[in-house]
């Protein structure tokens, strides 16, 4: 949770690995004052914001990043990163693809391409894959939240 | 928000996730953002979908190779790539922030498809649970039933996992790793049948003629390593990496070579597709290197809150880096003595986690030493420890110097009950102790597994409280409230300062002076306090192993 939370708020994978390890290493060094009882993520995620708010005044020049205001706001919304979606149920999703959005969402995220290289295999516009991407990933939430609504009712 | 506006946020987050937003665009999104707690929970959810799509990717090996040979420089990645820039702590907490929070409240509920009408059946053996084959590795296993290593597996026993990777040593040499969600039975250690699931088998010499059966067929091993993907009772794929197998289809048989692969999906039974590499060593490596790394930082935040705790007198929590030493630290940072202990023979080996260390305890020589002045007229002893058997008449957790006023003796008897005893005030050497035993609480189908063991002495209460695994297993009120001492005190063993003496005496003798540990210690500590019930169970969870 904490990874996707820097992630969403740091696109810059680079630059997001180097905070959140500045951010571990604080939660680790705080472990001691964590006093039990309290939140656990949320106090991690506070360390978090921190970090991220550090990194932005250092990197902003270079990196893109949203407003500390912006930022600030995402971070005291309740709940920010939503639980973890179960993956088998992520799975079941992807694998209900037809499959020309199945191909591209292999190549996009588990072949790790940029969608310019991924046009340039499928032989599509650049634009074309953007909106294909798009279509896919709409149509996995669709998906999960169809089968996370059915779990919640059947428990 | 209007559809419109909901569209134009969806087109903005969208580019945002793809790095494709100017600095007018990003303007636009921020403003939003800062404005609306409908966008901010669209970017939260946005974020999400992001994270668990990527998460999916990660996880992904072998059926997704099918698209590897398009990218610039083809096969697949190592797993080390993967994995972000960080190292020791960092990483290790990284991983265990996103174990804890992945491991929270996702019972995964296996929901497989019937594994119907297989067209040709290898026959059971009818000795039902005759054990053939041993878990010698598990990642991740998610499955209704608690499996763990080192488990063996009887004959005709279906095992069905909802996720994670198991490794089956048969006992005929065959080595086979399965991937959830997956369901099969091993059937003899010749022969394994699989419902469901990616499977992989390595056959050596001494299980040539090792047999797979399949919904829709059968593999006949001749040496070889080989793949087989079988999905709603059909085989989508059998493949040889190394060596030469038969396969027996619906309607025919054929000898396949390395590098072949086929389906009997088709309507004509056995056809020819590509070859596609599975990776599940990568995947195996990758994933027991993460649990490693969790596992060992969970465990050390819940130790660096112990070791806070004023009321600790020793905790030897055994790192990694006392591995091989003869002298062990107390890690309680509030505790002036013991600082250390002494390993008396005990041998060092693996603890409750590949990377966990422990003490290993077998010979009446075998135990840790230490001196523990003071009276304690409350106490906790905690103790992970791997039952490897209890042959002794007491098996020996940890003894008070021998003869002390307010020795204490915490063991488990043959039978596999606690056996606390507290030495009367004022007695003579060998008398009977005010005793605290419980029924057996370890049973022989606990041999070989981890137990967290418990017990509370409160003598201004006069009461002992046990606990395995977080949970009372007994309690019982002591006639004569006794402090502890605890003096020049052994853990893993029980030391007699004169056997011979009671080599001869009725109720000692052998049985009575030899009590040491049959299996492995890896934490034990020793609190000046009564620990409650639920913290009992807080330290169980941080210390468990899955």
């Amino acid at each position: 949770m904490i990874r996707g939370f820097t992630r969403a708020l740091i696109r810059d994978s680079h630059l997001a690995d180097d905070v959140l390890q500045e951010t571990f290493l604080t939660i680790g060094r705080k472990a001691a004052s964590f006093e039990k009882g309290t939140n656990f993520p949320k106090w991690a995620c506070a360390i978090a914001r921190l970090k991220v708010l550090e990194a932005r005044r250092r990197e902003a020049g270079r990196v893109q990043f949203l407003s500390s205001d912006a930022i600030e706001a995402l971070a005291s919304t309740d709940e920010p990163v939503e639980r973890d979606i179960r993956l088998d149920v992520v799975e079941e999703c992807i694998e209900a693809l037809p499959p020309s959005m199945r191909k591209m969402i292999d190549l996009r995220y588990v072949v790790e391409q940029k969608p310019t290289k991924i046009a340039s295999i499928i032989g599509w516009s650049v634009e074309a894959v953007y909106v294909g991407l798009s279509r896919a990933r709409s149509s996995i939430r669709d998906c999960i939240d169809t089968k996370l609504k059915g779990l919640e009712e059947s428990a | 928000m209007n559809p419109e506006e909901q569209d134009r946020l969806n087109q903005l987050l969208d580019r945002y996730f793809e790095d494709r937003l100017d600095d007018a665009l990003l303007e636009e999104l921020d403003a939003q953002l800062c404005d609306s707690e409908i966008a901010r929970k669209q970017f939260w959810k946005r974020a999400g979908l992001e994270e668990s799509l990527e998460s999916w990717g990660r996880r992904q090996n072998g059926e997704v190779s099918a698209v590897t040979n398009q990218r610039a420089g083809g096969g697949p990645r190592k797993w080390q790539d993967r994995i972000p820039q960080m190292s020791g702590w960092a990483a290790a907490v990284a991983i265990l922030i996103t174990w804890f929070i992945q491991s929270r409240g996702q019972p995964h509920a296996p929901n497989l498809p019937d594994g119907s009408g297989p067209v040709v059946k290898l026959d059971l053996p009818e000795a039902g649970n005759l054990p053939v084959a041993l878990l010698s590795r598990l990642d991740r296993v998610e499955a209704e039933v608690s499996y763990y290593r080192g488990q063996s597996l009887g004959a005709g026993k279906e095992v069905s996992i909802a996720d994670g990777l198991m490794e089956l040593d048969f006992f005929s040499g065959a080595r086979v790793t399965i991937q959830g969600p997956a369901r099969f039975v091993p059937v003899s250690d010749l022969q394994i049948e699989v419902l469901d699931g990616k499977v992989m088998a390595d056959v050596p010499e001494s299980a040539i003629g090792f047999k797979m059966q399949l919904p829709d067929g059968i593999v006949t091993d001749f040496g070889t390593k080989f793949e087989v993907v079988v999905k709603d009772a059909v085989t989508s794929r059998v493949q040889v990496s190394e060596g030469e197998i038969e396969l027996e289809g619906r309607e025919s048989r054929r000898r396949m070579t390395t590098g072949q692969a086929v389906s009997l999906a088709g309507a004509d039974d056995i056809s020819a597709i590509d070859f596609v590499p599975m990776s599940f060593a990568e995947t195996l490596d990758r994933l027991s290197a993460e649990d490693r790394q969790s596992r060992t930082a969970r465990w050390m935040l819940a130790s660096q809150v112990i070791d806070t705790d004023p009321r600790v007198i020793a905790h030897f929590s055994l790192t990694p880096e006392e591995d091989g030493s003869r002298v062990i630290l107390n890690h309680s940072k509030n505790s002036q003595q013991p600082s250390s202990a002494t390993v008396i023979a005990a041998n060092w080996t693996e603890g409750r986690w590949p990377g966990k260390v422990g003490l290993g305890f077998r010979r009446p020589t075998d135990q840790v030493r230490m001196d523990i002045p003071g009276v304690f007229p409350e106490a906790s002893f905690l103790a992970w420890v791997r039952v490897d058997g209890l042959p002794r008449q007491y098996n020996g957790l940890f003894f008070s110097e021998f003869g002390i006023g307010g020795e204490v003796h915490w063991q488990i008897s043959k039978e596999g009950a606690f056996y606390f005893g507290v030495r009367p005030e004022g007695s003579p050497t060998i008398s009977r102790f005010h005793r605290a035993f419980t029924d057996p609480v370890i049973s022989p189908s606990d041999i070989g597994r981890w137990k967290m063991l418990a017990t509370t002495y409160d003598a201004e209460n006069r009461e002992v409280v046990h606990y395995v695994n977080g949970l009372e297993v007994g309690r019982t009120s002591l006639d004569q409230s006794v402090p502890l001492r605890f003096g020049r005190a052994t853990l893993g063993n029980f030391l007699d300062p004169t056997p011979a003496a009671h080599q001869n005496q009725d109720g000692l003798g052998e049985e009575w002076s030899f009590r040491n540990w049959t299996g492995v210690i890896d934490e034990f500590i020793l609190f000046s306090r009564i620990l409650q019930a639920d913290e009992v169970m807080e330290l169980y969870e941080a210390g468990r192993i899955d």
